[in-house]
């Protein structure tokens, strides 16, 4: 029944996106979080929102499932806008009813939030929903493969990750397997307080922890009868290689960074908008 | 050649696994080694590649001994080890870079790899799950993918340590016509390790192992032709030997050594229809 | 009273892109002490229908009954449940506890019986199994061997006295001593509990020697039910579903093939030896 379940959140399309180095697409998220955290005007951040729609556009992803990583945050997003809203006193005070005020400040602050939370999560959304957890994790180790250079265990990091996203689906299959043999002998898992239900999982879990053991005593059985001796000395079947797509992307993602550097700090578009407002006001 | 030396082993619990097994493996044969559970069939063959060393005695492998850490990788290299449990074997989440695992580790260069790793698919029939997450296939198919992960090493040997237990019948039969053909088409030396008689048939040579010693070895009739003696160490023959016991003792017809289907219906037409 | 299964379909994610119909309109009766083997290709159904007979699983459409408990009411389930033992292939699924006593004892403890009852059953389903109480009592049941591992996982299914016992492959990667003894044992509890048994089996050996009854899965629907000898008369329907008829029944319909006039029933070596022998004495009389 776990048989079918996918990992991660892969979207299964050919798109230019899907077809980046996964290297390519991790620098081009590095650069984009920084993009996010650079900006600093309310309608700069129109420019972040419009890049974001363009890759999604362009990975064929439909925008209904990048958004779907703002949902978990549904209470988080409304919370994070209140307390900023109430709590920031700076820019001139917009409206006062007794000891509550809204200032200028504030709502600039609590929209700023809202929108980084909202730019960040579909990021990295688009992300996983593009790359398979195989080729993140190969870039990931590409990447950081500089670092083996201070003694940092880069291979083995990435070789644990392959081994977990292998056995992943296996345990979830064996989990089921197990709690189908023990609801056979009458186990109960629903009914009773927490300590109980949680002491009713022994049965599952016990099991679940010995078979694992065993299986990892003979997944090194195996890996060293296949030669396996550490990160030293290996070659891989799969070579990561740069395409003209990956010169594009990164081409695509520099200019669109220089516009957010060179916008948000030649040109004061925010203050501007500010000052009008504040005339508007003035005359009402 | 494999030689194994006076060989005995103790686990740490204390309890002895073997004691002073010898045996010699020839270049191109094709051995079965039979047991009940626990007759130490399975450690022998941990010792073939140095996954376990001998308490007492030594294992050469083509002139290297096992217990020579230095030469360890090559050993391996030369004697490619499948397992029971096809889940706890296959490394990687996709089927082709799961048998590139052995040459990866043995630092093949990129271009010899892909070819390598393309014949040894297509050497046990798998060439069109290349891509397939390994979690997806039944249990024979990842046998056939544990098998192709050490063809893509190029070995000498290859044993099979109970591999075929965990499978259906049907996954059992691609196992073993697929051994077979690697031993004919490419001259592998084949250990084959079982516990179903009927897969020692047409070997070469057949060890019967009991309580940790070689109880008994020679063809498969000689050794079928004991079939009271191999059951009472909790072992039994295939079918047809043990129809054909019957019909012996009931004196309804003298099958000689038939040990297939084939091979008792021939005889019975001859001694009973007179064909 | 028997476990009815009527027109029980099952499909897996049903409404997606991706369902699958493992079993399609599945009627059967499993009655009082029989003994049923359940034949099929892997994927063929077998586990599914299995699940359905104690309610591990609720079918898509269609019920399942055991002993007028109607298996899709969640009220009812227990009691049906209580009444069917279920064995998977692979005992490390099941064993948990410290003590072998202990976990045999989880099953009963959890039908709510009484301490001495509870001693009784325990002790009496060791015997069953073969394993020996002073010596397996308290030890540990991760440190027992591979056989000796199945036959705790089965007493403690014993323990609570099934009406139905069902089996997954209970020999599977056994020794041949290993599997004689657990069809033997399987008969002792049939002996001594009267209870019906349902046996998942690869092995058409296994199942001609001890089944009363045969069912066929094929692609998710019953192919056939019948007697063995109804059933292992198909050789070559058998034989084209990937299923290996018993030696016997092959043998016999090799020499058939080859002229011998031998009856259509054959599926045990016993039975052929017996032909062959008449076969013998017709031929010398004539």
């Amino acid at each position: 029944m776990f048989k079918d379940i996918t990992l991660g959140q892969y979207f299964p399309v050919d798109s230019p996106v899907h077809r980046l180095d996964p290297r390519t697409k991790l620098v081009l998220l590095i650069m984009y979080i920084i993009a996010v955290f650079i900006v600093k005007d309310i309608c700069v951040f129109g420019l972040v929102l419009a890049f974001m729609l363009f890759m999604t556009i362009m990975s064929r992803v439909p925008l209904s499932y990048v958004t779907k990583a703002i949902k978990p945050m549904k209470w988080l997003l409304p919370i994070m806008f209140l307390l900023n809203l109430f709590m920031i006193k700076t820019g001139t005070p917009l409206f006062t009813w007794k000891f509550i005020s809204i200032t200028s400040g504030g709502v600039r602050q609590a929209l700023f939030i809202v929108l980084r939370l909202i730019a960040l999560v579909t990021g990295a959304s688009l992300l996983t929903l593009t790359t398979t957890p195989v080729s993140l994790t190969e870039g990931l180790e590409r990447l950081l493969s500089p670092l083996k250079a201070i003694k940092f265990p880069v291979h083995e990091l990435a070789m644990m990750m392959t081994i977990a996203l292998r056995f992943i689906p296996t345990l979830l299959e064996e989990a089921d397997k197990i709690m189908k043999a023990q609801l056979a002998r009458g186990a109960d898992l629903e009914s009773g307080s927490i300590f109980r239900r949680a002491k009713a999982m022994l049965p599952i879990l016990i099991p679940l922890f010995v078979n694992s053991f065993r299986r990892a005593e003979e997944l090194a059985l195996a890996m060293e009868s296949r030669c396996y001796h550490g990160g030293e000395g290996r070659t891989r079947l799969k070579v990561l290689k740069f395409q003209l797509n990956d010169l594009w992307a990164l081409l695509i993602m520099s200019a669109f960074f220089a516009a957010v550097v060179l916008i948000q700090h030649f040109l004061p578009i925010d203050s501007m908008l500010t000052a009008a407002l504040k005339r508007i006001l003035k005359l009402g | 050649m494999l030689s194994i030396n006076n060989v005995s082993f103790t686990y740490e619990s204390g309890s002895p696994a073997l004691s002073n097994v010898s045996l010699r493996i020839d270049d191109g044969e094709f051995v079965c080694i039979v047991g009940h559970n626990g007759s130490g069939k399975s450690t022998l063959a941990k010792m073939l590649n140095g996954l376990l060393l001998p308490t007492e005695g030594t294992v050469i492998v083509n002139g290297m001994d096992t217990a020579d850490e230095d030469r360890l990788l090559d050993i391996r290299r030369h004697v490619g080890i499948v397992f029971q449990n096809p889940d706890n074997q296959i490394v990687t989440t996709v089927v082709r870079e799961d048998v590139a695992f052995g040459p990866e580790n043995l630092g093949i260069p990129t271009e010899e790899m892909i070819v390598r790793v393309d014949e040894a698919l297509a050497a046990v029939g798998m060439e069109s799950y290349a891509e397939s997450a390994p979690h997806m296939l039944s249990g024979g198919q990842k046998q056939r993918i544990a098998i192709a992960g050490m063809l893509a090493m190029e070995p000498n040997v290859l044993v099979l340590d109970e591999a075929t237990a965990m499978l259906d019948p049907l996954g059992r039969r691609d196992i073993i016509r697929i051994v077979r053909e690697l031993h004919e088409k490419k001259g592998i030396t084949v250990i084959m390790i079982t516990q179903y008689m009927e897969e020692a048939i047409g070997v070469d040579r057949v060890i019967v192992m009991n309580g940790g010693q070689v109880w008994m070895e020679g063809t498969p009739a000689e050794i079928f032709a004991r079939g009271d003696e191999l059951r009472s160490i909790g072992l039994d023959v295939p079918a047809a030997v043990e129809l054909r016991e019957q019909l012996k003792e009931k004196g309804i017809a003298d099958a000689g050594d038939a040990m297939t289907l084939e091979e008792l219906s021939k005889e019975l037409c001859r001694s009973l229809l007179n064909t | 009273m028997p476990i009815v299964v009527e027109h029980l379909t099952h499909v897996y994610q049903s409404g997606s892109i991706n369902a699958y119909t493992a079993l399609k309109d599945i009627n059967m009766t499993i009655e009082d002490g029989e003994f049923v083997g359940l034949i099929g290709h892997t994927g063929s159904g077998k586990s599914t229908l299995i699940q359905q007979l104690n309610g591990l699983m609720q079918p898509t459409s269609g019920r399942v009954t055991v002993d007028g408990f109607d298996m899709n009411d969640k009220k009812q389930r227990a009691g049906g449940r209580a009444l069917v033992g279920m064995v998977f292939q692979y005992p490390d699924y099941q064993l948990f506890d410290e003590t072998v006593y202990r976990d045999i004892s989880f099953g009963p403890k959890n039908l709510k019986l009484d301490e001495a009852e509870i001693d009784r059953r325990v002790r009496e389903a060791m015997d069953l199994v073969g394993l020996d109480f002073e010596e397996f009592a308290e030890k540990s049941p991760f440190e027992l061997s591979g056989g000796e591992k199945r036959r705790c996982a089965l007493a403690g299914i014993i323990a609570m006295y099934p009406k139905y016992l069902v089996l997954d492959e209970p020999m599977a990667g056994l020794d041949p001593s290993g599997r004689r003894a657990v069809l033997e044992m399987i008969d002792g509890f049939r002996k001594r509990l009267g209870c019906a048994v349902v046996m998942v089996s690869h092995s058409m050996d296994d199942i001609a020697k001890a089944a009363d009854k045969v069912i066929v899965l094929r692609g998710g629907e019953i192919f056939k039910c019948g007697t063995p000898a109804e059933i292992f008369s198909l050789s070559d329907e058998l034989n084209e579903m990937g299923l290996e008829p018993p030696f016997a029944a092959r043998m016999a319909s090799e020499l058939r093939r080859r002229g011998f006039a031998l009856p259509g029933s054959i599926y045990t070596n016993e039975a052929l030896v017996e032909a062959l022998e008449s076969f013998k004495r017709g031929d010398k009389n004539v």
